[in-house]
């Protein structure tokens, strides 16, 4: 039983009761990814798992076995330096206290692809067609799950649009 | 939370015998199972993993599909037969939770997640005869802007919080379950118990039985479906109440309508004697608004959910003029 | 609320106080305005706070944490430059002036408006022949606040929708107007005011704390039960500012924390009204308090 994470595997932990967020925090000390309320009602905890955006708060670490793991410890750009989204977060200003970023990123890489898949979003006029364009109602409708109290959401919806504005990679 | 033993299951017949073998739980996404175990709400021996079971919408023979109960929420929500055959599955599923929770949660698990009422999740400080049964009902007298008008009980006024379920409600879905004793199908309609004297006996599942998936009929009327929500927050939260209804019109008669309602009792609520009126008329606003008031008047309400009877009452109309092309 | 200000052998200014930041932006201020006021590039100052052994400082709160921290660090940059001066004795370009004749310029001290007396920090320290110098500074309730009613000021526009369907009410345009004095960095203060706003968003609309006087529970006490804004709740909003210096107070700043958060349940509630012509007093402005006739 093993799990990547970041591209290095690491075993499962024996307990089934430690969450894949305990185990990143607690146990591997990448302590990036946050806790907020530890029942999925705030999104602050989200990686990625085999490409899709999910709680790690509410994941049982070996439930993740066998499978690749994104954390904010591994978001960077091709040189080694920051994501281009964290760097579009700091021209945006979008955080004030910074405990929601990790969240935040993470879950906005993940929205990018879907996006770019024609996921729908409830927002979505037309579910057949899919999302026309990028349009901030549609960011904000598939941000939702982040929750910021400091208020950094205008920031973040910028940074977001210029992601999504960019070339896909 | 207590320990537990943790099985990962590959196929159905494994769950079962895994499951036969200790009183375990299934295990889906985790997102309500594992909260609800993390405030000593619920604390099974042990957990058999079914997210990891064949997770696969098929087409039936019919022209309908068969969606796994291990397949992901957004699967299911952008999945383009249901997108387009569907519509109001796909967006009920699109209104629900987040799409961090969406990635996570199964169908299987969505349909057996259990009430939000806050007296429900207190276990420190208040009555619940859900979470223990005869110690009474503090949503009762207390805050129940959430909770049922209709199919409450005196033990018990607690919602559903599926979106899910409302749309398959309004679908005429039927669930398929195995279990020790074989397998069976469960129409949706009948899956979930009213609360009577025994509010912690949610569903007419028994101990050990899986689901292993849903299946929906082709209709004109799912086809030309919609799901309204209404909420306290524009997104991330339960209903207040919600609407799935699915209308085909022919020769300027209503031919087959479908009406359901979620956030007003322990199971989607269908709006029977309202389709009863409405079907063979013509469509208008009037005409809905009437059937709705029938229907309406066995709602039972309390002093923090009354404002759902006129609430309901607007939204199904105007969902209904939408799917009729009739003044609003 | 106290500050220490050291400057070490390679005119590196440290500048230390046991206040916090939750992300308003203090770090990054008080960097700014003690580079300013010391007369030193950016890189040559460093800030720390956040660690109960350094010099006291005073809780956040009140909007008043900017303010008081950048009097003191005035205060302890007015004893520094005369400790310098003692120190640079008498072979100085300094030499026969008075502290009050010297200002902070190129990384050490001059006399006022006069480039040809000027002595680096570095230098002054090298012929003392001194690792480093240490001033600590101190600001209280300043003089004026005790004489004067200082407040900050805000006027918020708001723009929405209510269903008459469901009462929802959505948010398109929040316009918030500040005069909160001097703005020391219009980044950090656009964000504060656009996160107060926020809150206030949250106050209108959704937060409640639900107390069961039963039982004495909060039935709201999870973030799943007590609804802050998410994103979709939030629309575009504009902030602008007087940026008029306030001349009682240092810096010209006043606070800028919580003056976001005042207005906007009001502004909300009042174009609500207008929408409507219902009048609803009782926050949150819930649906059901817009089912419309
Ligand atoms: C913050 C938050 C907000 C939410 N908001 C919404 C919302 O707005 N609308 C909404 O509809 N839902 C909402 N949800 C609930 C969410 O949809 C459910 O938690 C989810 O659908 C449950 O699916 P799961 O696979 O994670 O179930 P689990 O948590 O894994 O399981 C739930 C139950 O189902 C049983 N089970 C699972 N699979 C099977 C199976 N195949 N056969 C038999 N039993 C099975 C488990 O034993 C357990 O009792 C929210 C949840 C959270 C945490
Ligand atoms: S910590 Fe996981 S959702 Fe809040
Ligand atoms: S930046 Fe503080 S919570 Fe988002």
């Amino acid at each position: 039983m093993a799990i990547v994470i970041n591209g290095t595997e690491y075993p499962l932990p024996d307990d089934p009761r430690v969450s894949l967020l305990d185990l990143l925090r607690e146990q591997l000390q990448l302590t990036g990814t946050k806790l907020g309320c530890n029942q999925g009602g705030c999104g602050a905890c989200t990686v990625i798992v085999d490409g899709a955006r999910v709680l790690s708060c509410l994941t049982l670490a070996v439930q993740a076995d066998g499978r690749e793991v994104r954390t904010i410890e591994g978001m960077v750009a091709a040189d080694g330096g920051l994501h281009p989204l964290q760097q579009a977060f700091i021209e945006h200003d979008g955080f004030q206290c910074g405990y929601c970023t990790p969240g935040q990123i993470c879950s906005a890489i993940a929205m990018v692809a879907e996006y770019r898949r024609g996921d729908p979003s409830y927002v979505t006029a037309d579910l057949a067609e899919g999302p026309k364009g990028t349009t901030r109602q549609e960011i904000r409708e598939r941000m939702s799950g982040n929750l910021c109290r400091c208020g950094a959401h205008n920031g973040i919806v910028d940074a977001i649009e210029e992601l999504l504005a960019g070339e896909a990679p | 939370m207590r320990s537990f033993d943790y099985h990962c299951a590959t196929n159905p017949a494994e769950a079962l015998s895994i499951a036969g073998a200790a009183p375990a739980r299934y295990l889906g996404g985790g997102t309500n199972l594992v909260d609800l175990m993390r405030q000593n709400i619920e604390a099974p021996a042990a957990l058999v993993d079914v997210s990891r079971l064949p997770a696969v919408i098929e087409e039936t023979p019919n022209g309908g599909l068969l969606i796994g109960a291990a397949v992901r929420n957004n699967v299911v929500a952008a999945h383009p037969s249901v997108r387009t055959r569907y519509p109001v599955l796909s967006r009920a599923l699109l209104a629900g939770a987040s799409a961090q929770i969406r990635n996570m949660a199964t169908v299987g698990g969505n349909i057996l997640q259990r009430t939000r009422c806050a007296y429900f999740y207190d276990a420190a400080g208040s009555h619940c005869n859900k979470r223990e049964p005869g110690s009474g009902c503090d949503a009762i007298g207390g805050f129940n802007r959430y909770h049922a008008i209709f199919g409450a009980s005196e033990h018990c006024i607690a919602t559903h919080p599926s979106d899910m379920c409302v749309a398959l409600a309004a679908l005429d879905a039927v669930v398929h379950v195995k279990g020790p004793g074989g397998e069976r199908d469960v129409p949706l309609l009948d899956l979930h118990r009213l609360p009577g004297d025994r509010p912690d006996i949610e569903t007419v599942l028994q101990p050990g039985e899986l689901i292993t998936g849903v299946a929906l009929s082709p209709s004109a009327a799912a086809a030309h479906s919609a799901y309204r929500k209404v909420r306290d927050r524009s997104s991330y939260a339960f209903a207040l109440i919600s609407v799935a209804a699915g209308l085909e019109v022919v020769d300027g008669r209503i031919a087959d309508i479908r009406i359901a309602l979620g956030g007003v009792a322990a199971k989607p609520w269908r709006a029977l004697r309202a389709e009863e009126m409405l079907l063979g008329t013509d469509p208008a606003k009037e005409r809905f608004l009437a059937a709705l008031d029938a229907e309406l008047a066995a709602a039972k309400t309390f002093d923090g959910n009354a404002f759902k009877v006129e609430l309901a009452k607007r939204t199904v109309a105007a969902v209904l003029c939408e799917l009729a092309g009739v003044n609003p | 609320m106290s500050v220490r200000i050291t400057i070490d052998g390679e005119g590196h200014a440290t500048v230390a106080s046991a206040a916090h930041e939750m992300g308003m932006g203090t770090t990054t201020v008080q960097r700014q305005h003690s580079a300013d006021r010391l007369g030193l590039p950016l890189e040559s100052v460093t800030v720390k706070i956040g660690d109960t052994s350094l010099p006291f400082g005073s809780f956040a709160g009140g909007s008043s944490q900017t303010a008081s921290l950048g009097a003191a660090i005035n205060a302890a940059s007015v004893k520094l430059a005369g400790e310098l001066l003692r120190m640079a004795g008498n072979d100085t370009p300094l030499a026969g002036l008075r502290a009050n004749e010297l200002e902070f310029a190129d990384a050490g001290l001059r006399k006022i408006g006069d480039a040809s007396r000027h002595e680096s920090f570095k230098s002054i320290l090298k012929r003392a022949a001194r690792n480093e110098i240490s001033v600590t500074g101190e600001s209280g309730t300043p003089l004026e606040m005790l004489k004067f009613s200082i407040h900050s000021r805000s006027a918020i526009f708001c723009e929405l929708r209510v269903s008459d369907v469901t009462g929802e009410i959505r948010i398109d345009r929040l316009v918030g107007s500040f005069d909160c004095g001097r703005i020391l960095n219009p980044k950090t203060a656009a964000s504060q005011f656009r996160g107060g706003m926020i809150m206030g968003l949250g106050m209108a609309l959704t937060e409640e704390t639900l107390l069961d006087e039963r039982s004495g529970r909060i039935m709201s006490a999870s973030i799943t039960d007590y609804h802050v804004p998410v994103h979709l709740d939030v629309p575009d909003i504009d902030v602008l500012w007087t940026d008029i210096p306030d001349p009682r107070t240092p810096m010209g700043a006043r606070g800028i924390g919580e003056i976001g958060v005042t207005g906007v349940a009001a502004a909300v509630a009042n174009a609500a009204f207008n929408a409507t012509g219902r009048r609803v007093r009782e926050l949150p402005l819930t649906p059901d308090k817009f089912l419309l006739d």
